[in-house]
């Protein structure tokens, strides 16, 4: 038993449980640990199940490790989607709608003629509920003008059509995260 | 008179009007025990509208989906007024907005209650939807910008309400009608 035989069969000891190694390595080195009883009880341990099982264990990851990849990954989604404000699907229809809403406000002689407005429905609201009961006549007809009911059916398709565009945009953001 | 009280003769009346301490006091109040009676009763819609609002983008679609509601709701009651036939449906939709609203602030106040949590500690989700409508309600009380910072409120909370049809797990859409 040398020094140099026990330093060899430490360096190998790996490849020898795991029979990697060629017919004469082996059975040199099984020669010396039938002679030498510290490299036998390496052998012992290195063969024993709690030991490789041991071995099969992942490394625990540093602390820093988690936040720097959250940090990477989210660097990387911030340059991949566009900033919230150059979305023209979000914004764009806001423009026509602001368009048609100030066309129609300023029909209406500005905000003044349409919280007239807003006080009248809410009027005739109270007396259809009056009427329904039975105490008040029903609720008078509408001064319709053709420039405000076309304005306004107008104002409902683009913002349906925009609460649409933005519902779609929803599922799209969906579809990427999954 | 004020709507709980009355200020004693001698106090000077700092601030009059409808606007006294105890109508302050009040409306945090109701606000505060609407939010938790809507997120205890929907839990799960809430979770997912508070989910989508803190997804990329989503104060900003809330947002555009509040304004985009408002005037929906607005030009429509204007068609409804038309008739008499359809005039009923313009307090159903004046309700169905102010309810709308009530639920998507519950869901705002939730996500920046959320957003505390993670700054100071674990706590049951109902005392983060609690300390975010506090935060609301203080906002609203700024001189000036309070009002409008309430209105931006609103607005997104109407958006958010629209735009995750409630909370539902699926968006807007035909798709549910095949079967």
């Amino acid at each position: 038993m040398t020094e140099s035989e026990c330093h060899e069969l430490r360096q190998r000891l790996e490849p020898l449980v795991d029979r990697e190694l060629d017919q004469e390595t082996t059975a040199r080195l099984e020669a010396h640990l039938r002679s030498c009883s510290g490299c036998s009880k390496a052998y012992e341990e290195a063969v024993s199940l709690p030991f490789r099982l041991w071995a099969l264990r992942a490394p625990e990851p540093p602390p820093a490790l988690v936040p720097a990849v959250m940090r990477a990954v989210g660097a990387a989604a911030r340059l991949e989607r566009p900033a919230v404000w150059t979305r023209p699907l979000i914004w764009a229809p806001l423009l026509a709608e602001g368009g048609l809403a100030g066309v129609i406000g300023l029909y209406l002689s500005g905000v003044a003629g349409v919280a007239a407005l807003a006080r009248a429905t809410v009027g005739d609201l109270g007396a259809l509920w009056g009427w329904s009961v039975g105490f008040s006549s029903p609720p008078s007809d509408f001064s319709a003008d053709l420039v405000v009911v076309v304005g306004a059916l107008l104002l409902m398709v683009v913002t349906i059509y925009h609460l649409a565009l933005l519902a779609r945009q929803r599922a799209h953001e969906q579809g990427r995260q999954t | 008179m004020r709507p709980l009280g009355r200020i004693p003769a001698g106090v000077p009346r700092v601030i009059g009007g409808v606007f006294s301490f105890w109508w302050f006091v009040g409306v945090g109040v109701g606000l505060a025990t609407t939010s938790l009676l809507g997120l205890s009763l929907f839990p799960g819609r809430a979770r997912a509208m508070v989910d989508r609002l803190e997804a990329f983008g989503g104060w900003a679609v809330a947002f555009a989906g509040g304004v985009a509601s408002f005037l929906l709701i607005a030009a429509a009651s204007i068609v409804f007024r038309l008739s008499v036939v359809f005039l009923p449906l313009v307090g159903v939709l004046w309700t169905a907005g102010l309810l709308a609203v009530l639920f998507g602030l519950a869901c705002l106040a939730l996500a920046m209650g959320r957003r505390l949590r993670r700054l100071l500690g674990d706590a049951h989700p109902l005392l983060a939807g609690l300390a975010g409508t506090l935060i609301i309600c203080d906002l609203a009380l700024i001189p000036v910008a309070g009002p409008v910072i309430l209105g931006l409120f609103v607005l997104t909370s109407l958006g958010l309400t629209v735009v995750t049809r409630f909370g539902s797990p699926y968006g807007w859409g035909l798709e549910e009608l095949k079967w």
